[in-house]
């Protein structure tokens, strides 16, 4: 039986594909998706959701969110909970880019004030932070330094004069993953990381300058809290832990599948899917990596954070306070993390893994910073360069169905080497700015492959996760200013 | 997160991995070309197949690519087998990388097992590979 006459339609948002599927499964699996983008999902996703069905110890559903695409092993997009005691961990279902996430600032500043000096504000952006292939960062460290920052995350960076105190509470895990231990990773990645801290990275990192329209807001009261205004600029960046965290997720995955089956008989279908029980040593050791390597992506957002504060006080001659640059929110959209749920009337811990999937914990969670635990926990979307980005609000029905899930972008529906053969990175460059979106990029040909014709509708993943109550929409940016590595 | 992904056709092994290192260096750089012989590198690696000594030697590329910012052009591969274990030599030769002279694209971060393959058909060796920008 092929997967789309196995799939279920549960409802106007959700599909499930039964246990009885595939051999090994444990659980089904369940695809949140409307009619459209479920439909423009490739086939290998399900496959790799059904694959993920069979680890040990899953609890519930493996879960593809609304911008689910294929990946290695887990497709991105994915959740998957794992029993804390019985289950394993999987490298593949956090991802390689281990932390990858999205910050987003505010301003005090309207569009009116930004636009005479959208250029030389992009321009001296692009030139002070260090971006696409083979850039250093601007933070010097030495190895020892590097092991603070694996172990401190975002707090070194405050300790160390980048940042303000009140930025580390609106970072998840306060920008500090507790039990990160710099001896479960190999030397090879601290050296791949040692010069990474301060650089946006290639491909589909960003930084971006955009645009709140009155028209849309859609929770005024909400938005007025956050301290979003019609006009208001805003700034969203998507990076995350560089050569470093990819270095560690190879390393393990190696390691994994040398003694997965040997030592303890687990049986896979993707050697992408490699894992450990998490109790077991080499569990440990890669959980422990894993929050080096999230630490040190809180750190990058976090420095990159203190230079724009600096690029705006040049270009804008004013100081950060009364530029009003506090940050709404950091969130991590390639982690693994120890999180209690009630499952099936019992409360019980587990190893959340969300990989390429956002954290979206409804109002009153203890995790959820106090200024905002009465909203909801903000939930940062980025979609492509072109097309706009979200602020949602986590939901408990979220808490409820996917383990706090919701998506978290936009997903590609194009390769990159198909959209570098139908978009040209000069001429798209010109026609966004015919459309008043100014972008400074590293790469012609990285651009190309970034056009937002590659990529699913941002618009419609948002109206799936609000359609199926996983979170719901504050606010839309548009874009006005970007820079690309 | 994306992928690019490429197949590499050879008459040797040592041409294989010649022109799988040449793969890499193009995800990097769009016009090979560009890159001068301006510095030597020796390369050493072991491995316990061949698929393992390739997919090593890839991500030994992207190791140097990030902590000695070196991207080369001929690679000189000498492959040979010993106490059942694969060992490959490679005297590559290239330059650091230079945004204002090299028209880069975009940044391999690590070598996948996803659709990973070496194998041999026809008196031709074959490689498929995956990598992660």
């Amino acid at each position: 039986l092929g997967v789309l006459e196995a799939v279920k339609r549960i409802s106007d948002y959700l599909w499930e594909i039964p246990i009885n599927y595939k051999k090994g499964m444990k659980v089904p699996a369940r695809i949140y998706a409307n009619n459209k983008l479920f439909r423009s999902m490739d086939v290998q996703v399900f496959e790799q959701i059904t694959n993920v069905a069979t680890l040990p110890g899953i609890q519930k559903y493996a879960f593809c969110m609304p911008d689910a695409h294929s990946g290695y092993g887990f497709p991105i997009g994915g959740v998957a909970a794992m029993d804390f005691e019985q289950g394993v961990i999987s490298p593949g279902g956090i991802g390689f880019d281990i932390n990858c996430g999205m910050r987003l600032v505010l301003t005090s500043l309207t569009y009116n004030d930004v636009k005479p000096k959208l250029k030389e504000f992009v321009d001296t952006l692009f030139s002070r932070i260090p971006s696409g292939v083979g850039a250093t960062g601007f933070v010097r460290l030495s190895r020892s330094e590097f092991e603070e920052v694996m172990k401190l995350g975002s707090r070194w960076c405050i300790e160390h004069g980048y940042g303000w105190e009140e930025d580390l509470e609106r970072t998840e895990e306060n920008g500090e993953m507790e039990g990160a231990n710099p001896r479960a990773v190999s030397d090879r990645a601290a050296q791949r990381g040692l010069n990474q801290l301060g650089t946006l990275g290639s491909g589909n990192h960003y930084l971006e300058i955009q645009v709140v329209k009155k028209e849309n807001i859609y929770d005024e009261e909400a938005a007025k809290k956050i301290g979003i205004f019609p006009e208001q600029v805003t700034i969203m960046y998507h990076t995350g832990s560089r050569g470093f965290g990819h270095q560690i997720g190879t390393d393990y995955l190696q390691i994994f599948l040398n003694v997965m089956e040997r030592k303890y008989g687990i049986k896979i279908l993707d050697r992408e899917l490699a894992c450990a029980p998490i109790n077991s040593t080499e569990g440990q050791n890669y959980f422990s990596a894993m929050k080096c390597a999230a630490n040190m992506s809180f750190a990058n957002r976090q420095v990159i954070l203190h230079r724009i504060r600096e690029v705006m006080e040049k270009v804008f001659h004013q100081d950060a306070e009364k530029l009003g640059l506090h940050m709404i929110y950091d969130v991590a959209h390639n982690i693994a993390k120890v999180e209690r749920y009630v499952i099936d009337g019992e409360e019980k811990t587990v190893l959340v893994h969300r990989k390429g999937a956002t954290r979206s914990f409804g109002p009153g969670r203890k995790e959820i910073p106090l200024v905002y635990r009465e909203l909801g926990q903000p939930v940062i979307i980025g979609g492509s360069m072109e097309t706009g980005s979200y602020l949602l609000l986590g939901t408990k029905k979220a808490e409820i169905e996917t383990f706090g899930s919701t998506a978290h972008g936009s997903g590609r529906t194009m390769s990159r080497a198909k959209a570098k053969k139908l978009f040209r990175g000069e001429r798209l460059q010109r026609d966004m700015m015919q459309r008043g979106i100014y972008v400074k990029t590293v790469s012609f040909a990285g651009l190309a492959e970034e056009a937002g014709a590659a990529y699913k509708s941002i618009d419609d993943v948002v109206q799936a996760v609000e359609l199926a109550g996983l979170s719901k929409k504050v606010v839309r940016f548009i874009p006005v200013g970007n820079i690309k590595g | 997160m994306a992928d690019v992904a490429f197949e590499v056709e050879a008459n040797s092994l040592n041409e294989l991995f010649e022109l799988a290192g040449l793969a890499m260096m193009n995800i990097l750089v769009e016009d090979l070309s560009e890159i001068e012989l301006l510095t030597k590198k020796s390369i050493s690696i072991s491995a316990d197949s061949i698929e393992m000594l390739l997919y090593n030697f890839l991500q030994e590329l992207i190791f140097i690519k990030d902590t000695e910012m070196l991207v080369f052009r001929n690679f000189n591969v000498k492959v040979d087998k010993k106490d059942d274990k694969y060992h490959l030599t490679s005297e590559a030769e290239g330059e650091e990388i230079k945004p204002s002279k090299h028209k880069m694209v975009v940044d391999p971060k690590a070598v996948t097992m996803h659709k990973f393959e070496v194998k041999r058909e026809n008196g031709k060796w074959l490689a498929r590979v995956v990598v992660d920008v």
